[in-house]
């Protein structure tokens, strides 16, 4: 037989109410503030959608603002030296096909704009997407691929964007070179694409471990970056077919492990110095835009959902304190 | 991680690659008394590889005025303070040290720039000089500490500078390439000169980071990191002029000063020297140990050695060449008749001397140091190539040439 709830004591139902409304708000500012969204779950895809018309390589084509993006967290690299990053805690990605062309449109927050890597000590900003060469394969997201897994690796620069300084910072010094011709440029001489003045403005790269980061030998990712109100917003992309066995084939109906990195030039990331995602999915979908549009606005970061998902933690820990506790705490009030 | 030797700190120490197979290893010995900052081995060097678009502030060759300059700014000393940070008070050497030859300074009981790193971040500590501080390779030229209204004397002088030239140390455990994400630098076996490999470089700086003599440079038209390369093509004979026969690097052959010596010295699998006292640089390094390690506490150890000036104030050069230093200004003041011998040797060639001998000659006269009578004799050094045959020989006395009275018409 249910006992009745023990009469609570005097006091004891405004402290508690005032706990619950501060514990909503601590929970909606701390969503807002790390830009964590807790109703995407690793478990959830970004799914690329089919639109009709061509989102071509702008970042603030009219198409990405009907398409739901996608928060994903980042974290600093802490497996291999150097380690570093972390100071970038989400991007938000929106992905589309059109004419069996995949495009993805990375955004991310930076308060500084770094798109010049001429001094020694300067870095530029940068993102990546690491996709795993194999279809289904389990490479983890943070080592770079493995021996028996290779990754293909995407990644934009800013300061290839920006085109490279040919004559150097300290060219004001210098009246007259003696010697321009490649020769004297001895990465360009040795093919180093990095090194190619009029490369492509993404690196299209394969990678089976640490420290293997090589170009693809084909296949071309195309890629453009724009900077506004301090956000990064960058497009890729690249044909369904894969160029070559170390790099994806996208088919629609397949769904695809992606991860994500970001290097902020400012804190001087580099290399593993950078924030970095776990593998989260891609499903290319075979449904047209449109059929969802309905549920409309950005879902990543919409203020009513992180309002909604922390009313409902909220609620989850208000049940646990009412239900609860008083339970635990019955037997002691009976014997009472 | 590997475990291994570095002799310049007696003892083992930790490194990122095991010590690899190697022939020969690089070497040189620049004698400090003798240099004059006339910068001719930094243009030699300047006009031969790094005269191109985006090189304008790499200078792979570079002649420091210490101890204020620095090219990059205070390298040393930003360095010497990091190393301090991370073991405060603790980078000392043994006080009571047991030399041998696998230990001739003693045993260093601080950290290395790869002990004193946290290994997740850097592979070892270090810094990434920023661009105004490469701006200015010569700054604070020929500024002593003071000058002292009395003048100055032996043997420590009141107000004091000195030439340091410097140049990649190529060195054994090389903080570039430990630091290099991308196995993008290497060391070769055949003679132990250090590269960045350009077609694989990316930029990351990591080298130049970790580099503590700072000799990995960063070039913004490539967006990767150059270096000394050691004129490897003149040391493998390629150069025209010696038709196949290895030759010293551009920097050692240019030098007015003639205060260096180049070679090629056979090391052990352990990284120690083979056993040769008919090799110029084994016999300077470690019978006499009058030519010492750049700063050998960083743990790389280098392979530029240096014979201290001998005017300085012996705890300055104490902590950049190690304890070795009293007993190197000594032996250079008072030199045995071999030693001397061989100092003439000094840029007598351009060819690499891969052994000497000294023939006796007869006593010429006597000198002062110190109080001390000096005896001096006209003795012969003589300078061979890898088969042994003769490259060139100097004596000890500069042959003097009167000039008939009617040479020519003026």
């Amino acid at each position: 037989m249910l006992t009745r709830r023990p009469p609570r004591a005097p006091g004891w139902l405004p402290a508690r109410r005032t706990l619950f409304f501060a514990f909503v708000l601590l929970t909606a500012l701390i969503l807002r503030v790390t830009d964590v969204n807790p109703a995407v779950a690793q478990s959830q895809s970004i799914v690329a959608w089919r639109v009709d018309e061509s989102p071509d390589l702008d970042p603030d084509a009219p198409i990405w603002d009907e398409i739901q993006r996608m928060s994903v967290p980042l974290t600093s690299q802490q497996v291999t030296v150097p380690a570093g990053g972390g100071t970038v805690p989400s991007v938000r990605v929106s992905a589309a096909h059109h004419d069996r062309i995949l495009y993805l449109n990375v955004e991310w927050t930076d308060n500084t704009l770094n798109e010049a890597s001429g001094a020694p000590e300067e870095f530029t900003d940068a993102a990546a997407i690491q996709i795993p060469a194999e279809h289904g394969s389990s490479v983890p997201a943070v080592c770079m691929g493995q021996a028996d897994g290779a990754v293909n690796i995407w990644q934009w620069r800013a300061d290839r964007q920006k085109g490279l300084d040919q004559l150097g910072k300290g060219a004001d010094f210098v009246d007259v070179y003696p010697s321009t011709d490649e020769l004297f440029f001895p990465a360009q001489s040795a093919g180093n694409a990095l090194a190619t003045p009029g490369a492509d403005v993404v690196q299209n790269l394969v990678a089976s471990g640490f420290g293997t980061l090589e170009p693809a030998s084909v296949g071309v990712v195309a890629g453009q970056g724009r900077f506004s109100d301090s956000q990064w917003r960058v497009v890729f992309a690249r044909p369904f077919p894969a160029p070559d066995e170390f790099q994806p084939t996208f088919e629609e109906g397949l769904e695809f492990d992606v991860a994500f990195a970001v290097w902020d030039g400012h804190r001087g990331d580099r290399d593993g110095q950078k924030s970095v995602s776990s593998f989260v999915r891609l499903k290319v979908s075979d449904t047209t835009a449109g059929s969802f549009t309905a549920a409309g606005s950005e879902g990543g970061s919409s203020g009513w959902l992180i309002l909604l998902s922390a009313g409902l933690v909220a609620f989850v820990a208000y049940a646990v304190v009412v239900l609860v506790i008083p339970k635990r705490e019955r037997p002691e009030e009976e014997s009472a | 991680m590997a475990q291994v030797h570095n002799w310049h700190l007696g003892r083992d120490m930790r490194y990122r690659f095991e010590t690899g197979k190697q022939e020969r290893q690089f070497a040189a010995v620049f004698n400090i008394n003798r240099c004059i900052a006339c910068q001719t081995c930094t243009m030699a060097c300047k006009s031969t590889w790094t005269h191109s678009p985006g090189q304008e502030l790499m200078w792979w060759n570079n002649v420091e005025t210490k101890p204020y300059g620095g090219y990059p700014d205070h390298w040393d000393v930003k360095t010497l303070e990091l190393l301090d940070e991370a073991n405060p008070g603790g980078q000392v050497w043994d006080a009571d040290p047991v030399e041998d030859v696998s230990a001739p300074y003693g045993r260093f009981d601080g950290q290395t720039v790869f002990e004193a790193a946290d290994g997740l971040t850097q592979e070892a500590v270090g810094y990434l000089p920023a661009e105004h501080e490469w701006k200015a390779p010569n700054r604070f030229e020929d500024h002593a500490t003071k000058f002292p209204a009395a003048g100055v004397s032996l043997p420590e002088h009141d107000g004091w500078f000195f030439y340091l030239a410097r140049i990649c140390n190529h060195c054994t455990y090389p903080a570039c390439l430990a630091a290099c994400p991308r196995n993008a630098i290497y060391k070769r076996p055949e003679d132990g000169i250090v590269l960045v490999d350009q077609e694989r470089c990316r930029g990351y700086r990591k080298c130049v980071e970790a580099c503590p003599y700072k000799k990995t440079m960063y070039r913004p038209t490539t967006k990767t990191t150059e270096k000394c390369i050691g004129c490897y093509p003149r040391i493998e004979g390629k150069d025209p002029l010696t038709e196949g026969l290895p030759m010293e690097p551009r920097c050692m052959a240019a030098c007015v000063g003639k205060i260096r010596m180049h070679g090629l010295v056979k090391v052990e699998a352990d990284g120690t020297w083979t056993d040769d006292p008919t090799h110029p640089l084994y016999y300077m390094v470690h019978e006499e140990q009058v030519a010492l390690p750049l700063y050998p506490q960083f743990g790389t150890q280098p392979n530029i050695y240096y014979i201290p000036p001998r005017w300085v104030p012996r705890d300055y050069l104490r902590q950049m060449f190690g304890p070795g230093v009293d007993r190197a200004i000594e032996r250079y003041t008072r030199p045995s008749r071999r030693l001397l011998a061989l100092l003439q040797l000094f840029r007598a060639s351009q060819r690499i001397i891969y052994s000497f001998d000294v023939e006796e000659g007869p006593k010429v006269g006597e000198i002062t140091v110190g109080g001390d009578v000096v005896e001096m004799f006209n003795d012969t050094a003589v300078g061979f190539d890898e088969s042994g045959g003769e490259i060139v020989r100097v004596a000890v006395e500069e042959p003097i040439f009167e000039r008939p009275g009617k040479l020519n018409s003026i």
